[in-house]
């Protein structure tokens, strides 16, 4: 059993680090370990003990980095999701289907990829730390057990639940894609926020992360540990004589490292092993029993040519693509629309009936919240730009700018499936500056979906961008200070009357125009 | 009509080179590109589908070169990668009148185009199915409908019978034939009878260059004499192999007879042997005709 295992976890993490991604998140992670701790003389602080940053000596660099990696735990996830969809893409699963390696064997192996390339993150924000305190430090002594091991006895049990959570999403088939993405995203929201507030999960969270020894030991008097860009002024910084980690506490945190392994076990329960028809039951049956009965009623258009050779196909004549727009929008709202699950349908009609309730004051609430839904559209969408198909589509005489214009449209168009019934209540309720928000999204998301795949292909980094932002407009638009400016900026629905004021339905409007013509460039300057 | 190919080479990263001063003029008819895995026959035809560009050199389709203006070519081609991608979630009509909408088709043709060609290769039956229960097979006819849908007067088809069953491929190889006449066809091909069956020429290509661009009878010719028939007990045939090219061994009653290829006769009891492309093909590739 070991030996396959190690080999197969060796395979996966060597093919996932050759990948252009891989350097792209570990760049990533460094520069949010850079951006985490801002210079001593700034006025501005991400963590702010009572009303003092925190002195930059190795228990102080130490503990910013830990919190960090409980953030970081969000993009992690999205980072190392996938490495069992991707053999069914590649078909490599069917070579290991009949093979002997057992099903615990492969998830364990896959856990272990996983658990590799985090560690590999972890390594980077350690590099990081030191660094940061060697740049920014206001003192030369580096403590690694005050400094590093905070790092990787909060960091390496974290990623190994992260790991283990990646491997049973996968082996979910409800979980497998942007649903999973979503569930996940709350998971770690709720998470982050119920530490505050001490529910269930609040301390299933915290006894995972393991920071709240690190919280109490910091902050005794409950003077409040606050995270974000805080203002702090000149304020004297806050000396912490760092946290004395006992042979208990390090052996607790260890033993949840085993908790991720477990939880990547428990996908044992669900894994398909490759087996289509298992993994699609449900859809099978809902297919058999109730999808087609309902569409045999519509009989299909019957092939009526009887051509026997070549030489009697009709000629085609002139080609046009002006008279084309149509039918490629068509094409491109069915792609939009076929194959989406089934649960899809139903909260995207529910989405539509629900935003024509006569609710005039909730209306754009409403809208903020559902701007979640055609994620799923979206992010397909993303992920087209860079399918295999285009190598036909690419042969195609002008495609770059008609088919880009044609999937940008269609998605548009799919988008107001779900918003359609609240931008109708916006209309009758004379909010025309709130609808003329709301069409401006509309046209703003397609665009960024179809420039961020372009570049990037996959549509996990559009899901993870898309569910952050998502949740920037829905919550720090409402605080004040330097945050209500922020939520101003990306608040692309222009949900609130200072958004308006501000004026970003044009920026919004432009950024459109702006990032469909970032797409068009990268369709022409694709590797050749 | 002709599409000239100058000098034309690839790099791939800094010292692969896919193609090598590749020149070649093609004409309507239909052409068979040989050449063993690696020799750059997709670097090729992906050149001439405009995918990519070529490091230097240049293609010239009726006169003029297609890397300034490459939507005169795309205008009149049709092209089959070896490996495509298709939406899973569309049916083969569907599909189809997606196709035909990229490539400018007029709607009302194109309704009529797909029609015809879902009948002629076989796919009426399963057309409003959608393709992710397709078979492989099934999967490349889709492929060749897609290529057609414009009426392409440069046809480029890259393995296009890959995954057709016998019946399949000869369906093909007709449907090839009688697409000739006023086209360029470039067939590129692994299989060496397709191409004997239907090309009008064939271009032999290794190593990123072009070793011979000639009709079949004339590749054929640089066989002549170099073909023996050699029967051997089966024990021989790894020291045999050692030696000799071979590039068959069928097994008879009276021993194994293997087609040795060298312009002399390997043993005394070895038969002159009359020679096949597949011959012809081995001893170029292999540099044996030499």
């Amino acid at each position: 059993m070991i030996y396959p295992t190690v080999y197969l976890a060796r395979a996966d993490l060597l093919n996932r680090l050759r990948r252009p991604a891989f350097l792209f998140v570990i760049a990533l992670a460094a520069y949010a370990s850079y951006l985490f701790v801002p210079p001593a003389t700034a006025v501005n602080a991400t963590i702010v003990i009572g009303q003092s940053r925190l002195f930059y000596d190795s228990a102080g660099v130490g503990f910013i980095f830990a919190v960090l990696l409980t953030y970081l735990a969000l993009p992690a996830f999205f980072f190392v999701r996938g490495n069992i969809s991707q053999d069914t893409q590649t078909k490599h699963g069917f070579l290991v289907a009949p093979s002997r390696i057992s099903s615990a064997s492969y998830l364990l192996g896959k856990w272990l990829s996983n658990m590799g390339m985090l560690t590999l993150l972890l390594l980077t924000v350690s590099v990081m730390a030191i660094v940061m305190l060697w740049t920014r430090g206001e003192t030369n002594l580096i403590l690694l057990s005050h400094l590093v091991l905070p790092i990787w006895l909060i960091g390496l049990p974290l990623m190994s639940f992260v790991a283990g959570l990646a491997i049973l999403f996968e082996t979910v088939p409800l979980l497998r894609g942007t649903l999973g993405s979503l569930v996940y995203f709350v998971l770690w929201i709720n998470g982050i926020e119920s530490v505050e507030q001490g529910s269930l999960f609040g301390d299933f969270f915290t006894a995972l992360v393991g920071i709240l020894p690190l919280f109490e030991s910091i902050n005794p008097n409950g003077a409040g540990v606050n995270i974000g860009s805080i203002f702090v002024g000149s304020t004297q910084p806050f000396v912490w004589q760092g946290y004395q980690w006992t042979a208990q506490l390090i052996g607790a945190r260890l033993v949840w490292i085993s908790a991720g392994l477990l939880f990547a076990l428990s996908g044992l329960a669900a894994f398909d092993r490759f087996q289509r028809n298992r993994a699609n039951w449900l859809k099978q049956q809902l297919e058999k029993r109730i999808i087609n009965p309902l569409l045999a009623r519509f009989p299909k258009r019957i092939v009526k040519a009887n051509v026997q050779n070549a030489a009697q196909l009709t000629p085609v004549g002139s080609l046009s693509f002006l008279k084309n727009w149509l039918p490629l929008i068509k094409g491109e709202i069915l792609l939009n629309l076929k194959g989406q699950p089934y649960w899809w349908y139903l909260v995207a009609a529910g989405c539509f009936f629900y935003g024509l309730l006569p609710n005039e004051t909730e209306t754009v609430l409403q809208i903020k919240q559902m701007a979640i839904v055609p994620i799923i559209m979206w992010s397909g969408v993303s992920a087209r730009m860079q399918q295999q198909v285009n190598s036909l589509l690419l042969s195609a005489p002008f495609v770059s700018g008609r088919h880009l214009l044609a999937a940008w449209s269609g998605s548009v168009v799919v988008s107001w499936l779900v918003f359609g019934g609240a931008g109708l209540s916006l209309l009758l309720s004379g909010q025309i500056t709130h609808l003329f928000g709301l069409i401006v999204a509309t046209l703003f998301v397609p665009a960024f979906a179809l420039a961020l795949g372009t570049f990037m292909g996959a549509r996990r980094t559009f899901e993870l961008v898309y569910l952050l932002w998502w949740y920037l407009i829905n919550t720090i638009v409402v605080e004040a200070g330097t945050l209500l400016q922020l939520g101003v900026v990306f608040d692309f629905m222009s949900t609130t009357p200072e958004a308006i004021v501000a004026g970003m339905p044009f920026v919004y409007a432009v950024a459109t125009g702006v990032l469909l013509g970032i797409a068009a460039l990268g369709r022409i300057i694709r590797p050749q | 009509m002709e599409l000239k190919i100058e000098n034309i080479s690839k790099r791939y990263g800094r010292n692969k080179w896919g193609l090598r001063n590749f020149s070649l003029t093609l004409r309507p008819g239909i052409i068979g590109l040989l050449g063993p895995n690696g020799a750059g026959k997709s670097t090729l035809m992906n050149i001439l589908a405009t995918l990519l560009k070529p490091t230097e050199g240049q293609v010239l389709w009726n006169g003029k070169p297609i890397k300034f203006q490459p939507n005169r070519i795309r205008s009149v081609v049709g092209y089959l990668p070896q490996d495509f991608g298709v939406y899973p979630q569309l049916t083969a009509i569907e599909f189809l009148r997606y196709m035909a909408a990229i490539k400018g088709v007029r709607p009302n043709m194109a309704r009529r185009r797909i029609d015809e060609l879902v009948s002629l290769l076989n796919l009426a039956q399963v057309a409003h199915r959608p393709l992710s229960g397709y078979s492989g097979g099934m999967r490349q006819r889709v492929g060749i409908a897609q290529a057609l849908l414009n009426d392409p007067k440069l046809l480029i088809v890259d393995e296009p019978t890959v995954g057709l069953d016998p019946g399949e491929r000869v369906r093909f190889r007709n449907l090839i034939a009688d697409l000739a006449g006023d086209r360029i066809i470039l067939l590129s091909t692994h299989i060496v009878s397709d191409v004997e069956a239907i090309a009008t020429q064939i271009a032999l290509i290794n190593g990123g260059q072009l070793l011979g661009f000639d009709s079949p009878e004339a590749i054929l010719r640089a066989a002549t004499g170099k073909v023996w028939d050699w029967c051997i007990s089966a024990e021989r045939l790894p020291r045999v192999r050692q030696q000799h090219l071979i590039s068959n061994a069928v097994r008879r009653q009276n021993g194994l007879h293997v087609r040795v290829l060298q312009p002399q006769a390997p043993a005394s009891n070895a038969q002159p042997a009359r020679p096949t492309l597949e011959d012809a093909y081995m001893l170029l590739t292999t540099g044996g005709a030499a």
